[in-house]
């Protein structure tokens, strides 16, 4: 790995631009999104049930909610499904989803659960996505969005990584190599 | 005009030259782990060596900047055959040199700074 790679140089809000064009998230699929944000309000609600049973119910994921506020994480989550559905997939946008991936590396949760818990999500949006007239369009875009997510969060610990070893090492680019095994 | 890989390796031959047998191998490295030139034996992995000798130099300044006791000269990590040093050649480039278990230390330190101010410039 000795060839320096443009995507290393894309960072930050950057990467959900790159992901939108990379995965062709048109303007269309957009307002389709946009469109379902009610009746995305009104699954949220069985969405964060499902979500928090099964988390609660696995003790490894169960001890990441001891002492916290549960109305707060509920709210969080539901407002997480609900954002799905803005429409917007700017740099704002982005940057709201990385806090998440962010606060998932800074609590030291693996990345592994975000990951496995996002098909309770995918349920529901595509639940949702079902109530449009063109569904299959809506469950594509909503697939595509969720998709998004996932690489956001998974972003989010590579950068961390990165960035740790980077600061130890005082180089990225040898961070980078030293990751992948050179 | 001889290429700057050529240049670095005359630099290295002339310091392996000037320490006898006590180096048996060096390279010039960058900062992110890529050699520009190396003479090392053919069982040793150049890519490799390069790759720690950066993270070594990386690592020591980071010491050296939580201490707060200055920019790092040089690393020497004695094992028990041989030795391995590693020390800045200007500001992008490293030396990473390998030692035998019996060498003479002060000789090769004062060869190898040489050696490493010369790479410096070439580099």
């Amino acid at each position: 790995m000795s060839v320096e790679r443009s995507s290393w140089q894309i960072k930050n809000e950057a990467t959900l631009s790159e992901l939108v064009q990379l995965m062709g998230l048109s303007a269309d699929e957009a307002a389709i999104l946009k469109s379902l944000q009610s009746a995305a309000q009104r699954q949220a609600p069985a969405m964060r049930e499902d979500f928090y049973k099964r988390l609660l119910a696995h003790p490894q994921t169960a001890e990441y909610f001891s002492d916290i506020n549960m109305n707060h994480m509920y709210d969080m989550l539901q407002t997480w499904f609900v954002e799905l559905f803005c429409g917007v997939y700017d740099e704002a946008y982005a940057r709201r989803r990385m806090k998440i991936g962010d606060t998932h590396v800074r609590i030291g949760l693996p990345v592994r659960y975000p990951l496995a818990m996002l098909d309770v999500a995918m349920k529901h949006a595509e639940d949702v996505a079902r109530t449009h007239a063109q569904s299959d369009a809506a469950i594509t875009a909503v697939r595509k969005v969720l998709a998004l997510d996932v690489a956001v969060f998974n972003q989010a610990y590579e950068d961390r990584q990165i960035q740790a070893l980077a600061e130890m090492v005082g180089n990225e680019r040898l961070a980078r190599r030293l990751l992948a095994g050179e | 005009m001889a290429s700057r890989q050529e240049q670095i390796i005359a630099v290295i031959d002339q310091l392996m030259t000037n320490t006898g047998t006590d180096v048996v191998g060096a390279a010039a490295v960058g900062l992110d782990g890529i050699s520009f030139a190396s003479r090392m034996a053919a069982d040793v992995s150049t890519e490799r060596v390069a790759a720690v000798a950066a993270t070594i130099m990386g690592v020591t300044r980071r010491v050296g900047g939580e201490l707060r006791i200055g920019a790092a000269e040089e690393v020497i990590i004695k094992a028990n055959k041989g030795l391995f040093m590693v020390l800045p050649a200007g500001d992008q480039s490293l030396l990473a040199v390998n030692l035998r278990q019996d060498a003479n230390l002060g000789l090769v330190r004062l060869e190898a700074r040489d050696a490493a101010r010369a790479i410096s410039q070439i580099v």
